[in-house]
């Protein structure tokens, strides 16, 4: 039976654990509202993108854009969106699980690390890093992903890469997160839905100032930005809320331990308690026998 | 007289959405008015001032590069960059991730090597070991 002082400690020990994660619980929830509450705020400039999209890819020639069309040279790039910091469950593993499987696929690729952990995971596999990206703020703007969009479309442009993915935790809800590969470069074809035909029939054609070419070069560039945006925007709320749930299990453990020592506590005490009476007991019964004899 | 809805976008969130009378802004062609009924029409914005007639007041705000989109329906929608500042370092930027990427795979690469040889100087250690014993059983 172990000490009843070191019980003692334990209990307090994972008293204060549980006070940290609590804590942690709480600071992850609140993060995780503002992140979902940002991701859902980018949601009419997407559309308007989307929708200025489709106008322009009737009136031009745009299958002739260099960020659309296919090319054989270069590798394959993964960027993988993981975190700085740890403790947010089987989130990071799974990114660097979905990352060796897309390695597999492709043997020339080369991998542009985002977070701490994914640049201590490309080290300890031994996989080759073209680019690393660490500390980004907690709350993603455009501006902090700029620099990694600019990157890829570069890299893509110089015909250096042959494509890029992004891997990441989409965020389907505060209990589920998702990995997501979206291949980003070259561009998706851009669908014309037939609700914008429909539109086109109905009204007048648009006018496009200087033309339609020169307006698609220029926003095509902000289409590849708000995607690698929302991506990082999926992964944060990915992240807090994987690291609430982590963090809300390490407190109910801590719980459930607490309870279990203090048991275990308590048979301590009454077993001393019990032993001592017996040996007042034995002490006394022991004298009596003395003096009866006498 | 009919009015416009104006709507203000940026990649962060919506900035502004509001009724009004009529919307100007600096083109890359030029200074163009809106009025209701416009013809639909797609443009390219510079920096500069987007000044719309709220009513009879007048309002403007700053904007950076965008785009103006008049849809049929009489829906002026303007997408601005929050961006534009941290595009012209963002190849700098993009030039040290690549930077920093080398260092790390030099330190790993450094400590791959540091583990060989230390694994190949236990393995000499080991031999010598053997061979002095060897050397002592059979004297």
């Amino acid at each position: 039976m172990p000490n009843t002082r070191q019980i003692v400690q334990r209990i307090k020990t994972a008293g204060n654990i549980s006070k940290i994660t609590k804590a942690m619980e709480m600071v992850s929830a609140s993060k995780m509202r503002r992140a979902q509450a940002s991701a859902l705020a980018t949601r009419p400039y997407t559309e308007a993108l989307n929708s200025s999209l489709q106008s322009l890819a009737e009136a031009s020639s745009i299958t002739v854009h260099p960020l659309l069309t296919q090319h054989e040279e270069g590798f394959d790039v993964a960027v993988i969106i993981s975190t700085d910091k740890g403790l947010c469950g089987s989130l990071n593993p799974s990114l660097f699980k979905e990352t060796i499987a897309w390695l597999k696929h492709h043997k020339e690729g080369k991998v542009v690390a985002v977070g701490k952990k994914a640049v201590a995971f490309a080290r300890l596999a031994g996989i080759e890093l073209y680019a690393q990206f660490t500390d980004l703020p907690d709350q993603v703007s455009p501006s902090d992903t700029i620099s990694i969009s600019t990157l890829i479309k570069e890299g893509f442009l110089d015909k250096e890469f042959r494509s890029v993915s992004l891997i990441y935790m989409d965020f389907v809800s505060t209990l589920v997160q998702k990995v997501h590969v979206q291949q980003v470069l070259p561009l998706p074809k851009i669908e014309t839905s037939e609700a914008a035909l429909v539109d086109k029939l109905n009204e007048a054609e648009y006018i496009f100032e200087p033309n339609a070419d020169a307006i698609l070069n220029n926003l095509l560039p902000y289409y590849l930005e708000n995607s690698v945006y929302q991506a990082f925007l999926e992964a944060r709320a990915s992240e807090h809320s994987a690291r609430m749930v982590s963090m809300k299990n390490a407190s109910e453990n801590a719980g459930e331990l607490m309870s279990d020592l203090r048991l275990v506590y308590n048979k301590s005490r009454q077993a001393s308690i019990t032993s001592e009476l017996l040996d007042v007991v034995t002490a006394l019964l022991a004298q009596d026998q003395k003096e009866a004899t006498h | 007289m009919q009015k416009l809805k104006l709507t203000v976008v940026s990649q962060e969130k919506k900035l502004l959405e509001t009724e009004v009378e009529s919307v100007s802004a600096v083109t890359t062609q030029g200074e163009i008015t809106v009025l209701a009924r416009h013809i639909p029409l797609f443009t390219q914005l510079q920096t500069g001032e987007l000044r719309y007639l709220e009513g009879d007041k007048e309002h403007s705000i700053v904007v950076s590069e965008g785009f103006l989109t008049v849809n049929p329906n009489n829906e002026v929608i303007v997408m601005v960059d929050t961006a534009t500042l941290a595009r012209d370092i963002s190849v700098k930027q993009a030039e040290e991730a690549i930077a920093a990427a080398k260092e790390t795979m030099k330190i790993s690469e450094d400590r791959r090597e540091l583990i060989l040889a230390e694994a190949s100087l236990k393995r000499a250690m080991l031999e010598i070991k053997v061979a002095q014993k060897r050397g002592t059983s059979g004297v």
